[in-house]
């Protein structure tokens, strides 16, 4: 019995000592570093233009984007290289020989409902915003997709930085979340006997 | 099933005492910590660079970045358990306390065993296998063969490290003097495995290369996975995949070549 809680009281603490260098990990802030230089553009009504990042990126190093637009637009994270966008809209365009569709929001909506497994990420913004997007895989190429849905033209402008992490934080903190209570609660036995034998032997010495 | 139940408590009892010799309070945690935390700092130069790709030599490349330094700390607590486990009970004589149990000596001395490697081994590549599902799922279910060889070979080259020195205690009968040896050997070994390499690609021969991996089959494994010219050099001797298991096979043979030496001396020649 006293080995088995011993045992099982080293598993715990064991499994407190990973939680803990997890935290650690965890807790080392991330690099940025702008990657590229700032891109203006003017959006027609119902149009999307497409903005291909040629890096790979993984759980450890995702991009942070900076945007500013005067109206609302839509903008899609797609885990893939912009080739594969245009090609697929142009084997597909209701009227062959009209290329002037291949821009518009249709197209782009037809698209992603084809391909809504790669789509990592979607939001609509308006003004200045920040978002971060660190992938959980490891991603070869990736696109950002700009839609201005709007009855109007939209001028926006946007900026990327390269996000650099240890570890993925998110995921490695809600490990130790589970693993650190865990270790704590078979560690308990353990060390509470552990306490009580060292009081014990010790009020023997003084008797 | 009386007589296996009557071998097997002194066996555990043996096993306890070695589990409590070699991992007191806070060795296990120490160690475990540090592989945590070295396997994530090790591995963030791989997924900063242009290597992390969903190809096989990608996988390989990853399996290595990751066990850098966890691999070393692996090797260095089984050089501890070996050379102050064994070792010291040898030195002291406090192994004829063990030779009164009713167990042959060969189950005294896989008890120790189990306790010195194993704990260990498990430890390593539960936290490597962990941190590689949890760093890049993807590449480790598309290509699990060259991570699989990757962690096979380099297993076998510690364990090799491991029999030398555990063949070094019993013979000296001092784990001080052992893990000495343990440590130069360890070092001699990776700079001969260089003179080697440049050997191989200035000479224009490869049988240093060859011998160096029986010893230690990653190098076949990572000349097959990596082709390429290292420093502007191409390498002279492009391995098979038939040549790679070969050689993973004959390390491990020499291995268990090795402990068996080693069981036969500690069962019948080991006087103390």
């Amino acid at each position: 019995m006293n080995r088995l809680v011993t045992l099982i009281g080293r598993i715990g603490t064991v499994l407190m000592a990973v939680g803990l260098a997890l935290v650690l990990v965890s807790l080392i802030p991330t690099g940025q570093e702008t990657y590229g230089s700032s891109y203006s553009q003017v959006l027609a009504a119902s149009h999307f233009s497409l903005a291909e990042q040629f890096i790979s990126l993984s759980s450890q190093r995702g991009i942070h984007v900076k945007i500013q637009t005067d109206n609302e637009l839509r903008i899609y994270v797609y885990a893939n290289h912009s080739m594969s966008i245009m090609s697929w809209i142009s084997e597909h365009l209701p009227d062959p020989n009209n290329y002037s569709q291949q821009d518009e929001t249709f197209m782009l909506d037809a698209f992603l409902g084809n391909h809504t497994q790669l789509v990592e990420s979607e939001r609509n913004v308006v003004g200045i915003v920040e978002f971060d997007y660190i992938p959980s895989r490891l991603i070869d190429d990736v696109t950002l997709i700009f839609a201005n849905y709007g009855g109007s033209s939209t001028e926006y402008q946007h900026w990327i930085s390269i996000i650099r992490t240890v570890g993925p934080g998110q995921k490695l903190q809600t490990i130790a979340e589970v693993v650190m209570p865990l270790g704590l609660v078979l560690a308990a036995p353990w060390v509470i006997s552990a306490t009580r034998r060292k009081r014990s032997s010790t009020t023997k010495k003084e008797v | 099933m009386r007589r296996s139940t009557h071998k097997g408590k002194p066996f555990l009892e043996i096993f306890s005492l070695a589990l409590q010799e070699d991992y007191r309070f806070p060795i296990l945690e120490i160690f475990a910590f540090l592989y945590s935390l070295g396997t994530f700092i090790y591995a963030y130069p791989f997924f900063q660079g242009y290597a992390a790709t969903l190809s096989e030599q990608s996988a390989y490349s990853m399996a290595t970045t990751l066990m850098g330094l966890p691999l070393n700390i692996f090797i260095i607590l089984m050089f501890k358990n070996i050379a102050y486990g064994i070792g010291s009970d040898l030195e002291k004589a406090t192994i004829q306390t063990l030779f009164s149990y009713p167990l042959k000596r060969h189950l005294i001395l896989t008890a120790k065993l189990l306790s010195a490697i194993l704990v260990a081994l498990l430890v390593f590549l539960g936290t490597q296998v962990s941190a590689l599902y949890l760093l890049a799922p993807e590449i480790v279910s598309s290509y699990p063969v060259p991570v699989f060889l990757a962690y096979l070979a380099n297993v076998g080259y510690a364990l090799f490290l491991t029999a030398i020195l555990l063949l070094l205690t019993l013979k000296t009968r001092r784990g001080g003097l052992a893990v000495v040896f343990g440590l130069i050997m360890y070092f001699a070994i990776a700079v001969i495995q260089g003179i080697a390499s440049v050997i191989e690609y200035l000479g224009h021969i490869d049988w240093p290369s060859r011998v160096m991996s029986i010893i230690n089959p990653a190098t076949v494994v990572g000349k097959y996975y990596t082709s390429g010219p290292v420093m502007g050099l191409s390498s002279q001797w492009v391995p098979t995949f038939n040549e790679v298991l070969l050689y993973v096979f004959g390390c491990y043979v020499i291995v268990a070549i090795l402990f068996a030496f080693c069981y036969r001396y500690f069962s019948r020649r080991l006087s103390l």
